[in-house]
C-alpha cells in the first residue's frame, strides 16, 4: 500500500526568513519616518532650547489709550510680531499686528523695544483685544515663526 | 538574525531621534538678572527751552550694570512709555549708545555700586513736551559660559520729569453751540460737533449761523431781495456737484450761498479719471507728478498712492519694489526671512546667498563687515553677542554657521 505523505505545504525556511526581513525593514522605515517629521517640528531658539519653552520667558507691558497701542518688551526675548484677537459680540478674529500697523518694526520688539500704533479703526466695536506674542525660532527647515499659546497672552480693555 | 541586527538598528536610530527631540525640552538657566539689581534715578529734568534731558543715575544694588535702556511718554495720560530716547544721548557728554540702549562706559558691567553718573539726552522737537521717564537697567550675564545682554526688568523705574503736555479738553456741547440749534460747528478743539437738536420744523432750514430759518417770503422768487445773498427760485436748495480741480457755488433754500470743494490733486483721494496716482502731495520725481499723472518708468499703487520705479540697471535700488527685475533674489519689500523670486517674496534665502557676507548684505539691515562666521565667535565680541539675540538674523543653512550683527 502506498505509503500517503504529508499533503500539508508550507514556506520554505529561506522564504519565510526574507518575508520576515522585509516586515522589519518596511515597518522599521515607516516609524522612522514618523519619528524624522515629528523631531522636524521641533523649533527653537536660543541655542537648542524649544520655542515653547522660551514663551516662558517672553516678558512685555501693553496699553490702550485714546486709539493708541502701545507695547514695550521689557524681557529679553526678541517679539518678533503679535497676534491681536479682536473679540466682539461673541465672537472673535485673530489679526497679525504687522497687518494692522505700519509702524511695527520689520525685525520686531528687540529687547527694550516699544511700538506705538494708532489703531482706533481696527478696533473700533471690539470689546476685548488679546495680544498674543509671536516669536522667530529655528528649526531643521530654516527660520520659523512660532505663535505662543494664548495664555502668555494679554488682555486689553477697549 | 538578521531582523533582530536591523530591529537593534531601528531601536537605536529612533531613540537619537527622539533624544535630540527631548533635549530640546531640557529646562536650561533662563537669562535674567540676579535679585538685588537696582538703579535710581536722583535726578531727573527736562529743560523745554534747550530740549535737553539730564538724568543723574545711582547704582543702589549689588551688582555692577551695563547701561540701560530709556524711554520716555509725554503724556500723563499715557500709561506706559514707549519714546525710545537712548538715540538721542550726547555721547560726547559720557555714555555711549549701544543698539537700542545706552551704555555707562564700554561692553561690559562698569556701573559699580554706589556709582552716579549724569547723562545728557538733546531731544528733537518732534518729540515735543516730556513728560516721565522709565529706565530698564542692563548688564552682561554669563549663562553656559557666554555673555549674554540682559534686561533687567525686575528693576525698572520711573520718574517724572516735567509737566504734561496740555491736552486739548473739548468745551461743552452747550459753550461750542450757544445760539445754534442745527447745523454742524466746531468747538475749541476743532473737532466739528452737531449741534442739538438738529430738527427743523417742516418748511425750515438751518441757516449758516445754526438757526432754524424759514425762508424769506421773497426767497424763491427768482430776484435777489434784501436780506437774500442768492435767489435761483426753484433751484435753491439743490447742491451742486463741483468738478474735479474746483468749486461750486449753489444756492441754498434760505438763499445763502454754499461753497463745495471737488476733489483736486493732491488730496490724497484717488479720483480716476483723470488721476492716475495720487500719493497726497504736488511734488514731482517722485513717481506721482504734480498733475498726478504716473511719472515714466513708475508705477503706482493704492491711496494715497505709494510709486516705485523699475530701472533695469541690474541694481536694486531703495525705491525699486519686489516685483522690479532688478531685485530678484534681493530683499526689497520683503520680511525678514523671505526675498524676491518672480517678482513676489518667497521664504529662504537666495541661491546667490553662498557665504555669510552675502548673506549679512542681504539682510540688508546689517553691515557687511560684522558678520561673524559662527556662533561662538560673535560672543567673544561686544556688540555681536547682540546678534545671538536675534536668530532670526542668523541662519544654519550656511556653512560654516553665519550670525550678522545689527548696524
Amino acid at each position: 500500500m502506498r505509503k500517503i505523505a504529508n499533503q500539508k505545504r508550507g514556506v520554505s525556511p529561506v522564504i519565510a526568513t526574507v518575508l520576515l526581513v522585509a516586515m522589519v525593514v518596511v515597518i522599521g522605515l515607516i516609524i522612522f519616518l514618523w519619528f524624522r517629521g515629528l523631531t522636524e517640528e521641533a523649533v527653537t531658539k536660543f541655542g537648542g532650547r524649544n520655542i515653547k519653552l522660551v514663551c516662558d520667558d517672553v516678558d512685555f507691558l501693553s496699553d490702550y489709550y485714546a486709539g493708541t497701542l502701545s507695547i514695550s518688551n521689557i524681557g529679553n526675548v526678541p517679539i518678533f510680531g503679535m497676534k491681536v484677537r479682536i473679540s466682539a459680540q461673541g465672537s472673535y478674529e485673530t489679526l497679525d499686528i504687522r497687518n494692522l500697523s505700519v509702524d511695527w518694526p520689520e525685525i520686531g520688539l528687540r529687547q527694550g523695544g516699544t511700538f506705538s500704533g494708532n489703531l482706533v479703526s481696527e478696533f473700533s466695536g471690539a470689546e476685548q483685544v488679546s495680544l498674543i506674542p509671536v516669536l522667530m525660532g529655528s528649526s531643521s527647515s530654516g527660520n520659523q515663526i512660532y505663535v505662543c499659546e494664548d495664555t502668555y497672552g494679554q488682555d486689553l480693555i477697549v | 538574525m538578521v531582523s533582530y541586527v536591523l530591529l537593534v538598528v531601528f531601536a537605536i536610530i529612533i531613540s537619537g531621534i527622539v533624544y535630540q527631540w527631548l533635549k530640546t525640552y531640557v529646562p536650561k538657566q533662563a537669562l535674567e538678572c540676579p535679585e538685588g539689581v537696582s538703579v535710581f534715578i536722583k535726578e531727573a529734568s527736562f529743560d523745554p527751552d534747550n530740549s535737553q534731558l539730564i538724568i543723574t543715575l545711582k547704582n543702589n544694588g549689588r551688582f555692577n550694570l551695563a547701561g540701560y535702556f530709556i524711554h520716555g511718554k509725554n503724556s500723563s495720560e499715557q500709561k506706559l512709555p514707549t519714546i525710545d530716547l537712548s538715540g538721542y544721548l550726547n555721547e560726547t557728554q559720557g555714555g555711549m549708545i549701544f543698539g537700542n540702549s545706552v551704555l555707562f562706559e564700554e561692553a561690559n558691567n562698569s556701573f559699580s555700586p554706589d556709582s552716579e553718573e549724569s547723562y545728557f539726552f538733546d531731544i528733537p522737537s518732534s518729540v515735543r513736551q516730556l513728560y516721565s521717564i522709565r529706565i530698564i537697567p542692563t548688564r552682561f550675564q554669563e549663562i553656559e559660559g557666554k555673555s549674554r545682554f540682559a534686561s533687567c526688568s525686575n528693576a525698572l523705574t520711573e520718574q517724572i520729569v516735567g509737566e504734561p503736555e496740555i491736552e486739548c479738553i473739548s468745551e461743552d456741547i452747550s459753550v461750542t453751540c450757544e445760539g445754534r440749534v442745527c447745523g454742524e460747528v466746531n468747538n475749541n478743539c476743532g473737532d466739528p460737533v452737531t449741534c442739538p437738536p438738529n430738527d427743523c420744523p417742516i418748511g425750515q432750514y438751518c441757516s449758516i449761523s445754526g438757526t432754524c430759518d424759514t425762508p424769506l417770503p421773497s426767497c424763491g422768487d427768482g430776484i435777489i431781495n434784501s436780506g437774500e445773498q442768492c435767489d435761483n427760485g426753484a433751484q435753491n436748495g439743490v447742491a451742486c456737484t463741483p468738478a474735479y480741480g474746483s468749486s461750486c457755488i449753489y444756492c441754498s433754500a434760505l438763499c445763502e450761498t454754499i461753497t463745495l470743494q471737488g476733489p483736486y490733486c493732491g488730496d490724497g483721494i484717488l479720483t480716476s479719471p483723470p488721476e492716475q496716482c495720487d500719493d497726497g502731495d504736488t511734488d514731482n520725481l517722485d513717481g506721482c507728478s504734480s498733475t498726478c499723472l504716473v511719472e515714466g518708468g513708475w508705477t503706482c499703487t493704492g491711496q494715497p498712492s505709494t510709486c516705485w520705479i523699475c530701472d533695469f540697471d541690474n541694481i536694486c535700488d531703495e525705491s525699486e519694489s519686489c516685483s522690479c527685475s532688478d531685485c530678484e533674489e534681493k530683499k526689497n519689500g520683503c520680511v525678514v526671512g523671505q526675498y524676491c523670486s518672480g517678482g513676489v517674496c518667497v521664504s529662504g534665502i537666495p541661491n546667490s546667498v553662498t557665504d555669510c557676507s552675502d548673506y549679512c548684505v542681504y539682510l540688508g539691515i546689517y553691515s557687511g563687515g560684522t558678520c561673524r562666521q559662527n556662533e561662538a565667535q560673535c560672543l567673544k565680541y561686544n556688540q555681536v553677542s547682540i546678534g545671538n539675540m536675534y536668530p532670526e538674523y542668523c541662519t544654519t543653512s550656511l556653512t560654516p554657521f553665519c550670525c550678522c550683527t545689527p548696524i
